[in-house]
């Protein structure tokens, strides 16, 4: 599982455009998409734990407001937050992506994370079409 | 009948005291004068016993008054950079300091020079910045969906912000994609977030007309003239 974790990372991070024409910007764009992933992915567990009953609410930060900032806010603070604390720690801090591109291939071309990415999105939809 | 005093102004004018009063009432009750006490009705007791047969009137700091006008700022402000973002900044060259224009992957595989190297800073900044204004988008739909808003513009958030993630990661790492989505996903986070900071206000008149007291109450807009 760990593998699969850092395989994804390298995957995602050797494969970039930006990467390969050493441009900047590369480092955020990945750390962005990898984490808004992996909060979508959280975000489908808990909308199938609610549809077997499973009140995971009172885990959660709710913010008593409809506003769009603060609804941004409690999703960032719920979905998001926890998944860009692991990776930053995991993969950007002091430069661990350096050892990690070393250590793991990437033998699948970009399209392992693509297929991540684009089956994480298909999956929210997926579970919203049965839920709703 | 009552007796009239006389009061000295600081000029060291005199006025009778009745006059004084009534032009001190008009100056008070005049809106521009004295917004407060103008759209406080509730202090008023007609408006009491109209709300004792009544709901409290809901008042929330994040659809009215000043903090709705903070949060259109702040929006709108995010949208202008997600748009910059999409339409306006060059992330692949820069300007030398010979005026002429070089592209970032001219540096592959030597160090970048100094001028280089601070504009590619900005780009960083700038692109980090706009991928957040998409992760807002989607980050804000997904938890009023999962706190029960199964409202069109909800889903039209979501799916908005979904094929922006899409697009953007297709980009990123195959090199193929729509290059009309990005900015159309930052023109929609654009006018989704102006109708949305605009409707802070229309929601509190909404709950002021609901519960019998003044429209106006709690309400502040610039753009509207009140």
């Amino acid at each position: 599982m760990k593998n699969f974790y850092y395989i994804l990372w390298v995957d995602a991070i050797v494969n970039s455009k930006p990467y390969k024409n050493k441009e900047p910007g590369w480092k955020g764009t990945s750390f962005f998409l990898i984490t808004v992933t992996n909060a979508l992915n959280f975000f489908v567990l808990l909308l199938w734990l609610d549809y077997f009953d499973v009140n995971a609410r009172k885990y959660l930060f709710i913010f008593e407001s409809n506003s769009i900032l603060l609804s941004a806010l409690g999703g960032f603070v719920n979905f998001g937050l926890p998944f860009a604390i692991v990776n930053y720690y995991a993969i950007f801090y002091r430069n661990r992506y350096l050892r990690l591109v070393g250590k793991y291939s990437s033998p699948y071309k970009g399209k392992f994370a693509l297929v991540y990415i684009l089956g994480s999105i298909l999956l929210v939809v997926i579970t919203i079409a049965l839920s709703s | 009948m009552k007796e009239l005093g006389f009061i000295r102004d600081f000029k060291g004018q005199s006025y009778p005291s009745q006059f004084l009063s009534a032009k001190r009432e008009r100056k008070q009750k005049h809106p521009m004068n004295n917004l407060q006490s103008y759209y406080k009705p509730l202090d008023n007791q007609f408006w009491k016993l109209q709300l004792s047969s009544y709901d409290e009137p809901k008042i929330s700091s994040s659809n009215g008054g000043v903090s709705s006008s903070l949060l259109a700022g702040a929006s709108n402000a995010g949208s202008i950079w997600g748009v910059f973002d999409s339409f306006g900044y060059n992330h692949t060259s820069y300007p030398t300091t010979k005026g002429t224009m070089k592209n970032f992957s001219d540096f592959t595989g030597r160090k970048m020079s100094s001028q280089a190297l601070k504009y590619a800073g900005r780009s960083k900044l700038v692109s980090r910045v706009g991928n957040w204004g998409t992760g807002v988008m989607i980050f804000q739909s997904a938890y009023n969906y999962y706190n029960g808003d199964r409202s069109v513009v909800n889903y039209i958030d979501g799916g908005v912000g979904l094929m922006g993630l899409g697009n953007t990661a297709s980009i990123f790492l195959t090199g193929a994609g729509c290059a009309a989505i990005g900015p159309l996903v930052a023109l929609y986070g654009a006018l989704r977030l102006m109708m949305d900071a605009s409707d802070g206000e229309r929601m509190q008149i909404r709950d002021n007309i609901m519960n019998n007291i003044d429209p106006l109450y709690n309400v502040y807009n610039p753009s509207l003239g009140f």
